[in-house]
């Protein structure tokens, strides 16, 4: 398996553990050029022998200290220069990628509009019309539409197993994402007649342009399965504290430990309070993963629907989705402000605490995420945030490419080498099929590896979450379904 | 230690040793402090195994391989120094 990581402080950090590392040689090296000179006189040859054996040795750390003072400098210099290059490369192929994103999804929407419209030749030319008066009308979308939808996707299925776990692939579901808004400025047939965005690129308005996409994919949902549309928190998600709590456990402090709670069985929603001797609290909350791929699933709100939502969070409006339900979660167990409030989660939890971490009311310290969906959410200032994904994943491809502070650590796991161990709904085990790169299993994998990977830079998020548990005792465990109430 | 840490029956020689056996001390002092700040700065020197810089990073693993040698060039006479004066001390 091979790892590659992005965090945008990479270069910083690095400068910054090696000037560390200098401060403390200069006082070795200032330490040793103003040594004591020892006196032998009157000792005997022996003694005379030791001392002069100790001032050598101290003159050999004395010459060790300058020369190692010098490479430290040529190397802080170009770990400087590597971070500098690496990352005005990256934002300018990041820039070039964009443009091109932009064009390559104008087309592409325009191009799936075009083959929508001659496959649907006796419908009118506004297809995006049709959707949208289907949508209002409350009716169901005419089938004609999608026979021709089933037309354009079927010479595709044959490949679809293994396309929706190559990288490549994966990559572009991501660069579409990201591009949703000329995607459909194609698909509504005015992206030629519209002008390339100007460099720089457009990130602050991912976001925006991820909920607005999630809006017309809820809506798109919601007829397809025969619901009436409406928009997302229309019908607002609810935590629902669990008749039976789960275990108290002490508090995560590694990947391996984060992702072995977030794919055990327990409720979608965990929040564990443990606190300090002086009466500070910390607060660990764990989101799990989808309960269920339905849309409006009746039995639990952690359902698609929730999915789609949380992608239509942005600044300024209330959460919605699963991410609503997590900061119920934390209000509903006793979170305050000022508290620590560290989050977990993976795939829809992942998205949900991330949304929550950045347009939600509590100031959160850590996110820790795998295989979520959440390139396009911010990261605030003072959050640290570590997402861990794979090149496989197609689930944290949806949320477009990272352009935030966030710590991007992207392994490429072997995945005919895994295997689940779980079992179908009858009951049988589900032996000696590879996983996708979503899988727990896979990111089970993942976690502990690096959690052996010997790399200060990976573990930074653990140095501030294991502070700040340090000596604090768990208290309380409150577990949370999620619910829909107005479903109707 | 050879150094008599009491004075001689010449009070000139014992002047002598005890000023020779100050000296040593310092010198241990010093090599201890030293070894403490080599040792911390081993410690603040970043470890990574992973692609953080693209093609920059295999050329930054292995420079910092070697950093870590040359701060361990460092540590490694100060321990065996600090050994020895203490050695003399004892």
């Amino acid at each position: 398996m091979t790892t590659t990581a992005w965090s945008p402080s990479v270069g910083a950090d690095l400068v910054a553990m090696l000037d560390d590392a200098d401060v403390e040689l200069e006082r070795a090296h200032g330490i040793l050029r103003a040594r004591t000179v020892p006196v032998v006189a009157q000792s005997s040859p022996a003694a005379a022998r030791g001392v002069l054996h100790a001032v050598a040795l101290a003159d050999e750390a004395e010459v060790a200290c300058a020369q190692a003072r010098a490479r430290l400098a040529e190397v802080r210099s170009a770990v400087a220069f590597a971070a500098w290059s690496y990352t005005t490369s990256e934002q300018l192929a990041s820039a070039a990628i964009e443009t091109l994103g932009g064009v390559v999804a104008t087309g592409l929407g325009t191009l799936v509009l075009g083959g929508l419209l001659l496959s649907v030749a006796a419908l009118p030319a506004n297809l995006p019309g049709i959707l949208l008066a289907a949508g209002l009308a409350q009716t169901p979308v005419p089938d004609v539409l999608l026979d021709a939808a089933a037309r354009v996707l079927a010479p595709l299925a044959p490949m679809l197993p293994d396309l929706l776990s190559d990288p490549a692939f994966v990559d572009a579901l991501a660069l579409a994402i990201e591009s949703a808004d000329e995607a459909l400025a194609g698909l509504a047939g005015l992206g030629l007649a519209q002008p390339l965005e100007p460099l720089p690129s457009q990130r602050g308005a991912d976001d925006e342009a991820l909920s607005t996409g999630a809006g017309v994919a809820l809506a798109l949902a919601l007829v397809a399965t025969g619901h009436a549309p409406r928009l997302p928190g229309a019908s607002p998600t609810r935590a629902a504290e669990t008749a039976t709590p789960p275990a108290v456990q002490p508090p995560i402090g590694s990947y391996g430990t984060a992702f072995e709670r977030l794919s055990a069985d327990g409720p979608a929603i965990e929040v564990q309070r443990y606190e300090h001797p002086d009466g500070s609290v910390v607060w660990q909350v764990l989101a799990r993963g989808t309960e269920s791929f339905a849309v409006d699933d009746p039995s639990t709100a952690y359902d698609l629907t929730a999915n789609v939502e949380n992608a239509a969070n942005a600044a300024g409006r209330p959460l919605v989705g699963s991410a609503a339900a997590v900061e119920q979660a934390l209000v509903a167990a006793g979170a305050q402000e000022g508290d620590v409030v560290q989050l977990f989660g993976y795939s829809q939890g992942g998205a949900a605490v991330a949304a929550a971490a950045a347009y939600g009311r509590f100031a959160v310290d850590t996110v820790v995420t795998f295989g979520a969906p959440i390139g396009a959410t911010p990261v605030g200032d003072a959050t640290t945030a570590v997402a861990v994904q794979h090149d496989s994943d197609l689930v944290a491809a949806l949320g477009g490419r990272h352009g935030g502070d966030r710590i991007v650590i992207e392994a490429s796991p072997d995945l005919d080498a895994l295997t689940t161990t779980r079992y179908d709904p009858d009951g049988q085990p589900l032996a000696d099929v590879a996983v996708g790169g979503h899988h727990p299993e896979a990111y089970a994998d993942t976690a502990a590896r690096l959690d052996v990977a010997d790399d200060d830079l990976v573990e930074v998020a653990w140095v501030e979450v294991t502070a700040a548990t340090d000596g604090a005792l768990p208290t309380t465990a409150t577990g949370f379904a999620v619910e829909r109430p107005g479903q109707p | 230690m050879q150094i008599a840490p009491v004075s001689d029956a010449d009070p000139a020689v014992a002047i002598v040793r005890a000023a020779a056996r100050a000296s040593l001390q310092s010198l241990h002092d010093e090599l201890v402090l030293a070894r403490r700040a080599a040792r911390l700065a081993l410690d603040a020197l970043p470890t990574t195994s992973l692609d953080w810089l693209g093609g920059a990073s295999l050329a930054f693993v292995e420079r910092a391989a070697i950093l870590r040698r040359d701060l361990q060039a460092v540590r490694d006479p100060l321990v065996a120094a600090v050994a020895a004066t203490a050695a003399e001390l004892a």
